[in-house]
């Protein structure tokens, strides 16, 4: 406890030192705010994530942590312990032996259930490694106070694995042993139980940048340097000292146990915030006032309306005018006073953006007579919303002193359904080819004989549109480097192996027809749409899938279901389906609710790849700028037993936008999903396009969330 | 060495993670489509961007003189705009007019709309000054007394957010002043601002009158002033 003391005696001398930037929140080696090897009673800021890489003496850790609340936080972690086995093996290689190094996957909890305030310190409460084999199981209490700008010191008692280092006694009765069955189960049966040990230390920032660390660890590392010997704990003092580089990224090297040697890497990002602020691109047109009705009445003349080819000529008009935003009019549909225009934004992460600048270009190119604007971004042929803004109101709120919120009070969003019948398509749009030659990488994680695995090669993909909402595409990968451990196929599986075989599609220098499917897409109602997809549907499965999704504009739930009739394609990437003569019938019925302060649920129930019935709770949280962080767990009739190791199908999500990377608007998301095991009970089947995706930004909420793009 | 190729392949995923297109027609282009305009063509027309140099050197400045009077037989208006912090300098011809504010464009469709030669909106960098409460220019003209700004941006989450500041104007005297070689004999004014979070100085060279022939002007948080020189009438 000499140590605390002494920390607490440095407070009162260093506290007062003016001109030092503020403490950053730093990470300990497991990515839970904290000292070195133990965790803080701080928090993140809210939102935040943060990536480590640690490695001291055979232990190494990478985490990804999430501030999921202001005051909630989780964190997974994936260990390897080296040298795991070297006291066993040769003798005995079996079970648990067998790994010459030992990976374990930790999910963390932590609550922060006091802000610290002038005297009071921030507390934290914490669960870490909860669910799962337990071996890095640990819960704790713990306490950290700053004192002024340079110092803060933490205190904390820690249970399980934080409470075996000189334990003080047990508080709240024995710790009962740990019946992980497969894994995946939460172990609330031990939380807090059994012998509880203090720990603590002290953070101290000499410089801007620049912090020294000390604290004295309550984890014995019984494992592994007791009877594993896999390093050896000498003492429980660690110090260290990091470096701030950026507001991104920390670097740590520390001095562990009286005898290693540790580093940690920190990556933080602010997901809410895009590094460079506003976004860039190219700047808009002007709005282009018009001519005073008395001063030129002849220019509001309606004579246009009933000339040939006006609407050609029209069309022309505002893709002329868009070009170089590659915003494409679809249709046009246009009455003396009135223009709807149908347009799809291949550019602007902000649908609010492109409409934007279609009103801008329609200003720019319609007769003088048309005031009232129906602006409606459409992707395969579907329209979410529809806004309606009044020319006149374009003209005299640009160069407001509030342009966005006094141009909103004046917009309508509406429900825009299908096209008019008397638009006008443009001739230019339909048949329509793309296609692109990329690089192309796939990654296996978590294989214990090979964590990280990766596959690089090229993709060659392409899509032949033939009217709005009908496509044909395809997309080869072509694997020139790496290639992934396969697992021989099981004996008398439990369930049809569905996902577990997925890198038997992975073969060096295999080409693989990655997709290759007709898609066909329909407004069904003003705010119906449905979906048909026929063909290779993804790497593994092809067949039939279809999809309707009642999505209302202005309300914050929608509805969805799908119904897929399935094959298993062979390994191989070709056209075949004989290697598992495997076909099921797949769907299930999706509600959506977006709470409305960031946050999203949805709910799917239906039967699943491998023929099981159940439910997947997907929460997410949503960043206005396109990121989205969350958690999904998949329930299905499939015992834990049968399931395999993690007892049911689980994992985080996330998706990125480029735009938050580059600052340039882009409609380019990099969605990510981490399992921790890729099992068969409550797999999905993967089709692209799928209908929420498609309509993904042209809701009323998602409008208002970037209306202030409307002018940018 | 477990650790350095594990780190090495992190580093393959991260770089990978965000590789688009190599080649091929696909649309997504962020924003950034090739485009022709007739600000493009006059630009061209007018002659080669101005030639760094030593101004006084005679080569150069009979260069800069060139370019003046190759601009002056277009008859098409021009200003000069730069900002230090982004290393930007271009010239800009007039894109539009909307009640009392004019905008002027570059090639690269960077665009600074201005109340009367005051600086009001800005797009096409970045961190835009989105919107503005702005003085009338007789106000700065008259060097004299206070004024009360507002400027509007968006963050990083799309979200608006304005800076206040308070300024207080101030005369500094005559200043003979030159534009691509042309000499002209101006009045000074100094408009220093401050608020909460930013404190800037925005310098008026006026002319004739109210007539601004050059301006510093603040636009965006943690920039530096926006130059702005009238090289064409």
């Amino acid at each position: 406890m000499k140590i605390f003391s002494t920390a607490v005696l440095a407070a009162a001398l260093l506290a007062a030192s003016p001109g030092m930037a503020e403490m950053v929140v730093s990470t300990d080696l497991s990515g839970a705010p904290g000292l070195i090897d133990m965790p803080s009673g701080q928090s993140l800021p809210d939102g935040w994530l943060t990536f480590n890489y640690s490695v001291f003496g055979p232990i190494s850790r990478r985490a990804l942590s999430f501030q999921i609340t202001p005051r909630l936080s989780g964190t997974f972690r994936y260990v390897g312990i080296s040298d795991w086995n070297n006291k066993y093996c040769p003798k005995d290689c079996s079970g648990i032996n067998s790994y010459d190094t030992y990976y374990d996957r930790n999910f963390d909890l932590r609550y922060k259930i006091v802000d610290e305030g002038t005297y009071l310190p921030s507390v934290t409460i914490g669960l870490q490694d909860f669910v799962g084999t337990g071996l890095s199981m640990a819960e704790y209490v713990a306490a950290t106070k700053s004192f002024g700008n340079r110092l803060r010191v933490t205190a904390g008692l820690g249970f399980g694995r934080l409470g075996t280092y000189n334990p003080i006694g047990t508080l709240f009765g024995k710790r009962p042993k740990v019946d992980f069955g497969n894994g995946g189960t939460v172990n609330a049966a031990q939380w807090f139980r059994g012998k509880a040990a203090p720990f603590g230390g002290v953070e101290y920032q000499f410089a801007d940048n620049w912090t020294l660390k000390a604290e004295y660890s309550s984890d014995a590392y019984n494992a592994e340097s007791g009877n594993r010997e896999t390093f050896a704990r000498k003492s429980p003092l660690n110090f260290g000292i990091e470096y701030q580089k950026s507001a991104n990224i920390r670097l740590g090297a520390y001095a562990m146990y009286g005898s290693e040697v540790g580093i940690n890497l920190t990556i933080m990002l602010n997901p809410a915030q895009r590094p460079q602020g506003g976004v860039g691109g190219v700047g808009p047109i002007p709005i282009k006032p018009r001519q005073p009705y008395a001063e030129n009445p002849a220019v509001y003349t309606t004579s246009w309306v009933d000339a040939p080819g006006n609407k050609e000529v029209l069309i022309a008009g505002l893709n002329k005018n868009l070009e170089r935003e590659t915003i494409v009019v679809e249709s046009l549909s246009v009455t003396p006073h009135s223009a709807e225009v149908r347009f799809r934004n291949d550019s602007f992460d902000a649908q609010a953006q492109a409409i934007g600048r279609v009103a801008r270009a329609m200003a720019l190119a319609l007769p003088s007579s048309v005031d009232t604007f129906e602006i409606v971004p459409v992707y395969n042929g579907l329209a979410g919303a529809k806004v309606t803004i009044q020319r006149s109101d374009l003209e005299r709120l640009e160069f407001t002193a509030d342009p966005a919120g006094n141009l909103r009070a004046v917009t309508s969003i509406t429900a825009a359904g299908p096209r008019k019948p008397d638009a006008t398509a443009n001739p230019d749009q339909y048949p329509r080819f793309t296609w692109a030659l990329a690089p192309w990488a796939q990654t296996a994680l978590f294989n214990p004989d090979s964590p990280l695995q990766i596959i690089v090669g090229a993709n060659l993909r392409a899509r032949y549109e033939l009217a709005p909402g009908m496509y044909v595409t395809g997309s080869v990968t072509q694997s020139l480097f790496g290639e992934f451990l396969k697992r021989p196929p099981a004996k008398h599986p439990p369930l049809q192996q569905v996902r577990s075989r997925s890198a038997d599609y992975y073969s060096r220098y295999q080409t693989s027809i990655a997709s290759l499917n007709l898609a066909m897409y329909r407004q069904l109602g003003p705010e119906l749409y449905g979906r048909l997809t026929v063909g290779y549907l993804e790497l593994m499965f092809g067949g039939v899938s279809g999809e309707i999704l009642y999505q209302p504009v202005g309300k914050r739930w929608a509805l969805g279901a799908d119904l897929n009739y399935v094959a298993q394609r062979n390994t191989n990437g070709g056209f075949g389906f004989d290697e598992f003569n495997y076909r099921v019938l797949t769907g299930q019925v999706s509600g959506y609710y977006d709470f409305g302060n960031g946050y999203d649920v949805r709910l799917d129930v239906g039967r699943y790849l491998a023929g099981d019935v159940g439910g997947t709770l997907t929460l997410m949280r949503n960043f206005t700028n396109g990121w989205k962080v969350g958690a999904f767990a998949t329930i299905t009739n499939v015992s834990a037993k049968d399931f395999g190791e993690g007892s049911f199908d689980k994992g985080l999500r996330l998706e990125l936008p480029l735009t938050y990377f580059t600052g340039k608007p882009s409609r380019n998301i990099r969605p990510f999903v981490l399992r921790p095991l890729g099992r068969d009970g409550g797999a999905q089947l993967q089709v692209n396009d799928r209908l929420r995706d498609t309509l993904r930004g042209t809701g009323e909420f998602s409008l208002d969330a970037q209306w202030g793009r409307f002018w940018k | 060495m477990g650790a350095v190729l594990e780190m090495k392949n992190l580093l393959l995923v991260a770089a990978l993670a965000f590789t688009l297109v190599g080649c091929g027609n696909e649309t997504e282009r962020s924003g950034l489509g090739a485009a022709t305009s007739p600000i493009k063509a006059l630009l061209q027309r007018g002659g080669t961007p101005p030639v760094l140099g030593d101004p006084n050197d005679p080569a150069i400045r009979a260069g800069i003189v060139a370019l003046r009077e190759g601009f002056q037989k277009t008859g098409q208006p021009l200003i000069n705009t730069s900002n230090a912090t982004l290393k930007y300098g271009a010239l800009m011809a007039p894109f539009g007019g909307n009640n009392g504010v004019a905008t002027w464009s570059s090639t690269g469709y960077q665009t600074a709309s201005f109340r009367d030669g005051v600086l009001a909106s800005t797009r096409g960098f970045g961190p835009d000054l989105m919107s503005s409460i702005v003085p009338t220019i007789a106000t700065i003209a008259a060097a004299r007394g206070t004024t009360q700004r507002r400027y509007s941006y968006l963050d990083g989450a799309d979200q608006p957010f304005s800076l206040d500041v308070a300024c207080t104007l101030a005369a500094a005297g005559n200043e003979s002043i030159e534009i691509f070689a042309k000499p002209f004999m101006t009045r000074k004014v100094t408009e220093t601002c401050a608020g909460p979070s930013v404190s800037f100085t925005n310098v008026y060279w006026f002319d004739k009158g109210i007539n601004v022939r050059q301006s510093k002007q603040f636009f965006a948080p943690g920039l530096d002033t926006m130059f702005i020189q009238r090289v064409i009438d």
